[in-house]
C-alpha cells in the first residue's frame, strides 16, 4: 500500500517538475498580456 | 488583429511583477511561510498587512495613487462602521446614493476622459492597478456592512489589498475572507501537492499556451484584411479560447498561492465552454464579477420593479433590468464603443432568452419541452451556437465596432 502511495506521489512530482519545466522553457512574457490590460 | 488590444487613459498596461517572475515567487514563499509559521493574532494580520503592502507598493507610481487608495479604505471602512452602528437611523437612500457615487468613482476613475470636466480624475488620472476590484470590494463592504462579522480596520485592509487578488481578483466576499484571516480552520488539513500542480497548470495555460497564441496570432499574420475568410474564422473563434486560457490561468496561480497561505478563495470559471445560452454563459464565467453585479446590481433593482410597478409592467422592466446588468458587466471593463457594442448585443440576446422563456417555452407541449430540456442535440447545437455567438461579439471589443463589421463581413465571403 504504502509502496502504491510512493509511486503516486514520485510520479506526481515528476509530472509536476515537468510542467515546471516547460513554462521556464516555452514562457512568453513578453506577449501583450489581456488580464492586466484596462483593470 | 489581437495586438490592438483596448486601452484606456488610465489603465496599467504592463504588470510591475508578472505571476512567473522570481520576484513574485519569493514574495509568495515569504507569504506563505509567514501565514504558516506564525500564531493566528495580530503578528500574523500585521505580517499579512506588511506583504500585501510591499507588494501593491511594487504598482505605485507616485504619493497620488496611495492617497486615493488610502482615501478609499479609510472611507469604506468609515461608512462600513457608520452602517453597522446606526445604519437603521440613516435613511436607506443614503446607502444606494453611496453606491452609485463608488460605481461613478469606479468608472471616472477608469476613464478619465469620461464626462468631461465634472470628471475629477480629467485634470489627474489615476494610475492605480486593480482600481476596478478595489470599488468593488468597497461596494461589497458598504452594502453588507451590517451583516459581517468580526469587522476590524486592520483585516479590511488585508482584505481590499490581498497581494494573491489585488492585480485581477477573484473578487473574495469579505466574511469569507475573515474566516481565513482570524486563522480559518488551522487544524484543517492542507495538501500542497494538488496545489502545486494547480499553480503549475495555471503557469502553464497563463504563460505557455495563452501569452505564445496570442504572440503567435498577432505577430504571424498580416493586417486583417489581407487574411483568407478561414483563417479569419479560425482566429475569431480562438479568442475566447485564449482569454479563457490567460484568465482562468492567472486564476489558478492566484487560488494557489491563496490556499498555500490558507485562504480559500472563490473559484471564478465553471466550464463556461459548457454554457448553453449567454445567460448560463455568465454563471460560469468570471463568477465572482457576475455575483457582485447579481448580488448589488441585479437582485435589488429586480426586487424594486417587483415591488413598485404594476404586474403588466414587471416583465418589460425585468427586461430592462437584464439589459442594464449586462451594460454594466461590458463597459466596467473599458469604455470603449466596441465594449458598448458588445454589452448591447450580449444584453439584447440576455433579454431575446426572457421573452423566449416566457412566450416561446410556455407554448411547447410536453413532448416538446421534454425534447427542448433533455435532448443531447439541443444541448450540444446550444452550447455550440454560444461559443460562436460570444467568440463573434468578442471581436468588437477587440478590434472595434468599424473594423469588426468589416471583418465579420469579409468572413461570410462580403467584400467591402
Amino acid at each position: 500500500m504504502s509502496l502504491t502511495v510512493g509511486a503516486r506521489t514520485a510520479a506526481s512530482l515528476l509530472w509536476l517538475a515537468l510542467k515546471i519545466i516547460v513554462v521556464v522553457l516555452l514562457a512568453n512574457s513578453e506577449a501583450a498580456q489581456f488580464v492586466y490590460q484596462n483593470f | 488583429m489581437f495586438d490592438r488590444l483596448p486601452a484606456s487613459a488610465g489603465s496599467v498596461a504592463v504588470p510591475a511583477v508578472p505571476l512567473n517572475s522570481w520576484h513574485f515567487l519569493l514574495i509568495s514563499v515569504a507569504a506563505v511561510l509567514l501565514m504558516r509559521g506564525l500564531p493566528v493574532g495580530l503578528a500574523r494580520k500585521a505580517a499579512l498587512a506588511a506583504v500585501n503592502l510591499y507588494f501593491l507598493s511594487l504598482f505605485l507610481w507616485g504619493i497620488y495613487p496611495l492617497a486615493v487608495l488610502f482615501a478609499l479604505v479609510v472611507a469604506t471602512y468609515g461608512l462600513g462602521e457608520l452602517k453597522a452602528r446606526c445604519g437603521d437611523r440613516v435613511p436607506r437612500g443614503v446607502w444606494t446614493v453611496v453606491i452609485v457615487v463608488l460605481w461613478c468613482l469606479l468608472f471616472f476613475a477608469k476613464d478619465p476622459n469620461l464626462a468631461g470636466s465634472i470628471n475629477p480624475f480629467l485634470a489627474h488620472p489615476l494610475r492605480l492597478v486593480g482600481i476596478s476590484y478595489l470599488v468593488f470590494r468597497s461596494i461589497h463592504y458598504i452594502a453588507d456592512a451590517e451583516c459581517l462579522e468580526g469587522r476590524s480596520l486592520l483585516t479590511f485592509v488585508n482584505y481590499a489589498i490581498f497581494f494573491p487578488t489585488l492585480l485581477a481578483g477573484p473578487i473574495e466576499r469579505y466574511e469569507r475572507f475573515q474566516v481565513f484571516h482570524d486563522g480559518g480552520d488551522p487544524e484543517a488539513p492542507i495538501e500542497p501537492l494538488p496545489i502545486f500542480h494547480r499553480i503549475a497548470n495555471g503557469l502553464v495555460k497563463k504563460y505557455v499556451l495563452a501569452d505564445n497564441l496570442l504572440a503567435w496570432s498577432s505577430l504571424s499574420q498580416p493586417p486583417a484584411g489581407q487574411l483568407a475568410p478561414a483563417i479569419l474564422w479560425l482566429s475569431v473563434m480562438s479568442l475566447l479560447v485564449i482569454l479563457y486560457l490567460d484568465f482562468s490561468g492567472y486564476c489558478d496561480i492566484v487560488i494557489g498561492v491563496a490556499a498555500l497561505m490558507g485562504f480559500r478563495l472563490m473559484e471564478n470559471f465553471n466550464r463556461p465552454f459548457l454554457a448553453t445560452s449567454v445567460q448560463d454563459f455568465w454563471t460560469r464565467w468570471h463568477i465572482s464579477l457576475t455575483s457582485i453585479i447579481r448580488d448589488y446590481v441585479f437582485t435589488p433593482l429586480s426586487h424594486f420593479v417587483v415591488y413598485h410597478f404594476r404586474r403588466r409592467w414587471q416583465f418589460p422592466l425585468a427586461c430592462g433590468v437584464y439589459f442594464f446588468s449586462m451594460m454594466l458587466i461590458a463597459l466596467w471593463h473599458d469604455t470603449t464603443w466596441g465594449f458598448f457594442v458588445f454589452g448591447l448585443l450580449h444584453g439584447a440576446m440576455l433579454v431575446g432568452i426572457q421573452v423566449f422563456r416566457r412566450y416561446g417555452y410556455s407554448r411547447l407541449g410536453p413532448g416538446g419541452k421534454e425534447f427542448w430540456d433533455h435532448s443531447p442535440l439541443v444541448a450540444w447545437s446550444a452550447r455550440a451556437m454560444n461559443y460562436a455567438f460570444v467568440s463573434l461579439t468578442m471581436l468588437f471589443w477587440q478590434c472595434g465596432p468599424a473594423e469588426s463589421v468589416s471583418i465579420l463581413g469579409r468572413m461570410v465571403g462580403w467584400q467591402p
